[in-house]
């Protein structure tokens, strides 16, 4: 009976274009060249000790309009922010998930102690809170454009000047983000686990 | 080839076709990502909102009717409405909320928003050029003060055109309520005002900053208890 065996360089020869190109893809988030989206069944934890942004946009919507994707479940009813050209400290992000057969909660505590550029966001909240806001000069009751499912609606927004949007202590659950840009880290912790943990 | 007759080796053109498509796959989903771009325009809201705060302290104050544009909420429409725009040159807040009910999914849906220190007659935010298009406000008695005072040199029935608040060079701007000329458009004119216990329905505001919101919270919760239904923020 033949027996086969892996011949290591044609296996690499193989291999090495989809590393490459998922490599690829990974520079592409970094550099911001395509997005990144997160959605999930159970809220995501996500916070800041300090941030800035160019500008600050708070409506009602839901988490598909995030996201595009579906969550597992309906859509659900959420405050979507939307921040520009938006630098974090000490971001900390945990996505946690109920695995499927063995019923167990997992969940990823994704950290980082400098500060990340995320350019421009989009975060479904399910509720949010930030010790401290300073922004620029505000628009309250103004509405996007461009959301067809309700036009004419309700939004709190900024003006648009560099860096005129500081957060302090942003503490806030989403089921859905958008990172429109991307994501430039210089360092990140992270810690999965079999249970929940918290930022 | 080996001597059973089994051939083994890998073959170029199976492999190098599911390569292709794996590596399709991967472009179609970069292609796909790039394309999801919000973009965001303001237009005014189509329905009022709820404010409320337990003071108002306003500097260079200004009332008058005035008209405003808003969305219909359909095909991009606008129409006209006459509101109350209060206007302040310098303003400071003890605590702030406002609210706005919609309806989401088909259930109605509260998205409120407060900020405040929580400490009565500390006016924590503080801003500057804010105008607020009013439907109703109402200022009540309270430990904090009463009602809605007008201070210094006030005129009442001038003409909103008329009405200063803001000021460049030192000299009051012309119009900064940006009310239309002609008459029938009543305005109240005060060096100072001071607004206790306040709940209302405007359809929009602008707050000139840079302002701090303190402690801000923002919520969604079921139903249409807004800031009306709430103790007033401080």
């Amino acid at each position: 009976m033949g027996q086969g065996r892996v011949r290591l360089g044609r296996f690499f020869a193989v291999i090495a274009p989809c590393v490459a190109a998922c490599l690829g893809v990974v520079l592409a988030i970094m550099s911001g060249w395509i997005s990144v989206a997160f959605a999930s069944s159970y809220p995501l934890d996500l916070t800041s000790s300090q941030g800035r942004a160019d500008r600050l946009s708070i409506t009602l919507g839901t988490d598909r309009e995030v996201t595009g994707m579906d969550g597992g479940d309906r859509a659900r009813p959420v405050a979507l922010l939307h921040v520009s050209k938006a630098e974090l400290a000490d971001l900390c992000l945990v996505p946690r998930l109920k695995l499927p057969v063995i019923g167990r909660m997992f969940s990823l505590r994704i950290s980082s102690g400098r500060t990340v550029r995320m350019g421009s966001a989009n975060l479904a909240a399910a509720q949010a809170t930030v010790d401290g806001l300073e922004v620029p000069h505000t628009y309250v009751g103004a509405s996007p454009e461009d959301s067809p499912a309700r036009p004419g609606g309700f939004a709190m927004a900024t003006g648009g000047e560099r860096g005129s949007v500081r957060l302090d202590g942003l503490d806030t659950q989403v089921y859905g983000l958008t990172l429109e840009d991307g994501m430039s880290l210089r360092s990140i912790v992270l810690r999965p686990r079999f249970g929940d943990q918290h930022c | 080839m080996a001597a059973s007759g089994v051939v083994y080796g890998t073959r170029w053109g199976r492999t190098n076709a599911l390569v292709l498509i794996a590596l399709l796959v991967i472009a179609g989903i970069v292609v796909a990502v790039k394309q999801q771009v919000i973009a965001a325009n303001l237009v005014f809201q189509s329905s009022t909102s709820q404010l409320a705060t337990s003071a108002i302290d306003g500097s260079d104050v200004g009332f008058g009717v005035v008209r405003m544009t808003r969305s219909t909420g359909s095909g991009g429409g606008t129409d006209v409405k006459n509101v109350l725009r209060g206007g302040f040159a310098n303003g400071k807040l003890d605590g702030l909320c406002v609210s706005q009910v919609q309806s989401i999914l088909g259930v109605n849906m509260t998205l409120k928003i407060t900020a405040g220190d929580g400490v009565l007659g500390t006016y924590e935010i503080q801003g500057s050029n804010a105008l607020f298009d009013i439907v109703s406000i109402r200022g009540t008695n309270g430990s904090n003060g009463s009602g809605i005072n007008m201070d210094g040199r006030a005129q009442f029935g001038l003409a909103a055109s008329d009405v200063t608040t803001t000021k460049t060079n030192g000299v009051f701007d012309i119009n900064p309520l940006e009310a239309d000329q002609g008459t029938g458009w009543f305005g109240i004119d005060a060096d100072k005002g001071n607004l206790y216990n306040i709940r209302g329905t405007i359809y929009d505001g602008v707050i000139g900053g840079p302002f701090s919101l303190p402690n801000l919270s923002i919520t969604v919760t079921p139903g249409t208890s807004g800031c009306d239904a709430s103790p007033l923020p401080k």
